[in-house]
This record gives structure tokens, C-alpha cells and sequence, in this order.
């Protein structure tokens, strides 16, 4: 057994590294960024994202729309029962306000859904597609005399077009009261990724700065994709060091793309930053955040104290 | 007498036997090696894992019914007065559906440089009108508050927090609690908190309305709530402030950095572009998993 070890193991063993190291346990093609040798940081004005706005021409009609019950459950001292909108049509539509909605019982009684005009209400939401909307339906969560469940199990719904849409599956227990609109709100707008939407971020610097100074930091970006992504269209990240209502630094600035035109598989890449702390800063313990501007993009934050 | 093989190996024999043993040999280890490259190269990232514990924090947060995408708690993070965000993870009562929490979005939100306070809605009070509630006999609801206490510790470490989510803070939701069900909802409670110092411990918080929920009723249990998160909205951010008047939280209870408070009512608020619906908080009290942040003297 011992020759056998000293004739294949070691080989092996050694073979191992050889394949492991080459095929992904370090990352490779990297000539530049490491933590000693960082990519250089250079004062480029870069540009800031727009948050995503939709705004439709037309109402959503049922066919728009997938209309599904969601969660039942308690918020805000109410028994919720929570509708889910998203628009699955080839456009986007827009519903003016929560749709009228009647709660009906299992004995048929129907109990109209009390308009909401709370500041939790929105007016009116335009829906992507693919984007969703959240309506809460709420009902008084305690009442003297409580346990004797009034349950509507279907939630019809009137759309702007006239369409009902009825809505199976719900919990609405209006023994406490007549049920209102609690909440009406859009969800995000979808976002498309790009490559570089995958890279993730990790920021390491001091733990303080001077008022005053400029502060040196350093992003990691890591490519934990199984292709290499290329910045050929350069992203521009923006960072920011303060807390509202005192003062906020903001400056978002092209990343040095050309000295790392691609981040390759597995590799991580160690960006060097620089930000002008003002004189005037409160000082204490502030954020410092940084994130790069491209759709659904990686983004680090920390505490920092500023003396 | 025949000789059968085996029973008794001449030299030939023998020496078949390496040679078959030195066989299986290298090929045991090139089929190891094969596995391990192959394990190496394609196995899954490890999961994301958030660091269990948690720490004392004096500063503003905020909670929204559904938990944020990342981009949203991007957009309230930079340069905004918020540290932590009180974020829901589960319970049969729990509002609103959570498309976004997962292990991943915990760490990347982590990344971001967030706090959070766990939240757990379950069965609330018999005495009211939800769809899940825990039973009126006190005995009963005990063992139901161990239950919830141990699904939402099933839940922290699902979402991967390390350690067995050791000092992790989490409170439970208690949307209300009417006197003629207190009985039953301070064994729920109780049950909840000592299933939760069960090792490795937890700490223990109960969220609820000052008054409606009767939070000060839980300072009588033995142990009491490690620290609570009152809903009292008056707009004063100070967590000294729990007392409405007539009824609340005495200045005396919960004072060694156990408070928080929901100061106001839900309402939209726009940061960096990005609108949602939150409720605005302050704590003097643990949040998950560090608690650094700035201290914010309206806190206190």
C-alpha cells in the first residue's frame, strides 16, 4: 500500500491542485486590483439612473390583468385580506383608484368595500408589464361580543371598464365592521438586468475620516456569474456619505473601466474611491454608500464615524 | 482431492489479488478525484448566511407591509435617517405576501449596510375577529406560544442566520389584546418567550399597540419580553414616550436600551426617487445583526 501511495497519491494530489487552480478556485486573467494593487480611481462625471416611471394611456381591462387573492393576516390593528394585480398584457395599463370590490358571504349577502382615503391609498397606479399592485382590504380586528365569524370566501371586483372580475379563495370576517380599503399601491417597476446587474459589492475602508479630508475607500466587485462581464459600456456609480437632514455628499462618477475592461469568472476586483469629506459635516458616526448604476445593480453600504 | 481456489492460494493466485487490489485502488482514486473536481467546480454557491446576534441601536428605521426589493431599500438607505428596517418573515397572520425575502436578500440588504428587526405575526387574541388565534384557555395558548416560537426560530435559520440564530433578536406581532382575553395572552406570550431563551437563546421582543395590545401587562411575566416595540402614534420619535395618558407603557418598564416605537401611522414617504408606505420607527433597543448606526438623540 505504501508504494501504491507513493507511486499514484502524490501525482495525484499534485494534479489536483494543478486542475483546481486552473479551473476556477482563483480567479484569473487578473493583472490589476487586487486589495494591494487596486484599480486606480479617476474623477469622471458619470450618469445617475432615473428611477423607472410608467405612465399609461389607457385603463386595464380584465384581460390585462391576473387577479388573485393573496395573504389574510393582521396589519395595523385590522384583519387584512390582501388582492394582487399584475399586468400580464403587452402594455402598459393604469386602474384609476382601487377597483369597487364587494365582499360576498356564504349566505350571498353582499357587503360593499368602503372606498379608502387614507394616505395609504393611491389614487390612481400605472402598471408595467409584468408589474404588480397590492390592494388591502381591511375590516375592524375586535368588537365586543367577538366569535361569530361573518366570512366572505369571494371578493368581486368592478375594473374602470365596467368588467367584473370576481376573486376566490379570500378570508374577509366582516363581524366587526363593514370592510374598507386599507391600502392600494403599485410595486416596483420591473427592471431589465444587464450583466453587470450581477457583479456584487463589498466596500472596505477606515472606520473613520477627518471632516474636511478625503476619504479613500476601496469596492470589491466580484463576478460570481459562469460568464465574464465586460464594461464596455462603462457603468457610473454613485456615492454618497451623510445622513438626512444634515448635509448629504453625492457624486456619482464613471468607474475605471479602462483599466478593467472585464471582470472575468469568479474573479473580484478591487476599485479604488476617493470623496471629499466637507469642513461642515456634523460629525458623529454617518453612512457611507455605494452603488453602481445599472438596473438591479450591486450596491455596499457601512457606518462611519466622522471626527 | 480437488483444490478449489481460495481455499488455499498458490503464489499465482496471490499475486492476481494485488494486482486486482492495486486496481480498485486507482480507481477508487481517480473516481474520488473525479468527484471532487466535479463537486468543486459545479457545486452550488453556499448558501448566503446573515450573522446571528444582534446589537443596541438609537436610531430610526422603518416598516412596510411588504418587505422591499433591494433597489427600493437602496433608494431609502442612501443618505436617508434610516438604520434598520422591521421586517417580516413569517406567521399564518402575517398580511402581506413576501416575494423578496430570502436568504440572498437578507445579505445583499445586509450588504447595503441595513439592521433588521425580525418580525413573527401569528395567532393573535381570541378575543378578536382574525383568522387564526390562539386558544382561551391559558394552558393551551402556552404550548401555542412555544410553537410560534419555534416556527419562527425554524424561519431565522431557513433564512440562513449563523449559530443557530444565537441572540438574534425577533419580536411577535400582537395586534391587539382585549382584557377579557389577558389571561390567555400572557401564557401565549410567556410560552413565546421562554421557548425562545431555550439554547442557543434568542432575544425576545413583543410588538403591539401601547394601549390596545397592553403591552405593560407583559412586564408582570417571569421572565418578561426582553424588550418591546410599542405603536403609539403621536409623532414623538422619543421611546421614552409609551405612555398615552390613561394607559401604555410606565416610564419604569423596559429601560436598559429595551425600547422601541412605532411613532407614526402608515404613510407614503419619497427617498431617492423611490415611494413606499412605512411606517416610521425609533429604537432604543436591539436590532439584528450589529447594531451600528448613528446615534439619534430623538430616539432616547
Amino acid at each position: 500500500m505504501e508504494r501504491v501511495v507513493r507511486r499514484w497519491l502524490t501525482p495525484l494530489l499534485a494534479a489536483m491542485v494543478v486542475v483546481l487552480v486552473g479551473c476556477g478556485m482563483e480567479p484569473h486573467g487578473i493583472v490589476a486590483g487586487s486589495p494591494a494593487d487596486p484599480i486606480p480611481w479617476v474623477n469622471s462625471p458619470g450618469t445617475a439612473q432615473l428611477s423607472a416611471t410608467v405612465h399609461a394611456s389607457r385603463a386595464c381591462a380584465a384581460a390585462d390583468l391576473s387577479v388573485k387573492a393573496g395573504k389574510s393576516g393582521a396589519f395595523h390593528g385590522m384583519a387584512t385580506q390582501e388582492i394582487l394585480f399584475t399586468n400580464q398584457g403587452r402594455a402598459a395599463c393604469f386602474l384609476p383608484g382601487p377597483p369597487a370590490s364587494v365582499v360576498v358571504l356564504g349566505n350571498g349577502i353582499r357587503r360593499p368595500v368602503a372606498a379608502g382615503s387614507g394616505p395609504d391609498v393611491a389614487s390612481r397606479v400605472d402598471l408595467a408589464v409584468g408589474q404588480m399592485a397590492q390592494l388591502l382590504i381591511g375590516t375592524p380586528g375586535t368588537c365586543s361580543g367577538v366569535g361569530h365569524p361573518q366570512v366572505g370566501s369571494r371578493v368581486d371586483l368592478t375594473l374602470a371598464t365596467g368588467e367584473r372580475v370576481p376573486v376566490f379563495g379570500t378570508w374577509v370576517n366582516v363581524e366587526c365592521g363593514a370592510p374598507v380599503v386599507a391600502a392600494f399601491a403599485a410595486g416596483p417597476v420591473p427592471a431589465a438586468s444587464v450583466p453587470a446587474s450581477g457583479l456584487l459589492a463589498t466596500i472596505s475602508g477606515p472606520g473613520s475620516v477627518a471632516r474636511g479630508s478625503d476619504l479613500q475607500y476601496f469596492i470589491t466587485l466580484k463576478n460570481p456569474s459562469s460568464a465574464s462581464i465586460t464594461m464596455s459600456a462603462c457603468p457610473s456609480y454613485t456615492e454618497t456619505l451623510g445622513v438626512n437632514p444634515a448635509t448629504v455628499v453625492r457624486q456619482t462618477l464613471l468607474l475605471n473601466c479602462s483599466a478593467m475592461p472585464a471582470i472575468n469568472v469568479g474573479a473580484a476586483v478591487v476599485f479604488e474611491m476617493r470623496l471629499s469629506v466637507p469642513a461642515g459635516i456634523p460629525s458623529g458616526i454617518t453612512k457611507l454608500t455605494w452603488s453602481l448604476q445599472v438596473p438591479n445593480g450591486p450596491s455596499a453600504g457601512t457606518a462611519i464615524q466622522l471626527t | 482431492m480437488a483444490r478449489f481456489p481460495g481455499l488455499s492460494r498458490g503464489p499465482s493466485v496471490a499475486r492476481a489479488a494485488r494486482r486486482n487490489r492495486r486496481r480498485r485502488t486507482r480507481l477508487l482514486m481517480v473516481a474520488a478525484l473525479v468527484a471532487l473536481v466535479v463537486t468543486t467546480l459545479h457545486a452550488p454557491a453556499p448558501a448566503k448566511a446573515l450573522s446571528n446576534g444582534s446589537g443596541t441601536i438609537e436610531t430610526k428605521g422603518f416598516d412596510t407591509c411588504q418587505d422591499p426589493t433591494e433597489g427600493q431599500m437602496q433608494a431609502f438607505w442612501n443618505g436617508t435617517p434610516y438604520w434598520w428596517l422591521g421586517t417580516y418573515i413569517g406567521g399564518s397572520e402575517m398580511g402581506c405576501s413576501q416575494p423578496n425575502l430570502n436568504a440572498t436578500w437578507l445579505n445583499d440588504v445586509r450588504n447595503q449596510g441595513w439592521n433588521f428587526e425580525f418580525i413573527w405575526v401569528g395567532p393573535q387574541s381570541p378575543c378578536t375577529s382574525y383568522r387564526y388565534t390562539f386558544s382561551s384557555n391559558p394552558s393551551t395558548a402556552y404550548t401555542q406560544g412555544q410553537n410560534e416560537a419555534s416556527s419562527a426560530w425554524t424561519t431565522l435559520t431557513n433564512l440562513g442566520i449563523t449559530n443557530g440564530a444565537l441572540h438574534t433578536a425577533i419580536v411577535y406581532d400582537l395586534e391587539s389584546s382585549p382584557s377579557g382575553c389577558q389571561s390567555a395572552t400572557n401564557s401565549f406570550i410567556q410560552g413565546w418567550i421562554n421557548e425562545l431563551h431555550i439554547s442557543p437563546a434568542q432575544v425576545a421582543g413583543v410588538y403591539g399597540s401601547v394601549c390596545g395590545s397592553s403591552l405593560q401587562s407583559y412586564a408582570s411575566l417571569n421572565p418578561p419580553p426582553d424588550f418591546i416595540w410599542g405603536a403609539y402614534y403621536d409623532g414623538n420619535s422619543s421611546t421614552s414616550d409609551l405612555w398615552a395618558g390613561s394607559c401604555g407603557v410606565p416610564s419604569g418598564d423596559w429601560v436598559y436600551h429595551q425600547r422601541l416605537k412605532q411613532y407614526n401611522n402608515t404613510h407614503y414617504e419619497t427617498w431617492n426617487g423611490v415611494t413606499l408606505s412605512v411606517d416610521d420607527d425609533c429604537a432604543n433597543g436591539p436590532v439584528d445583526p450589529s447594531g451600528n448606526g448613528a446615534v439619534d438623540n430623538s430616539c432616547l
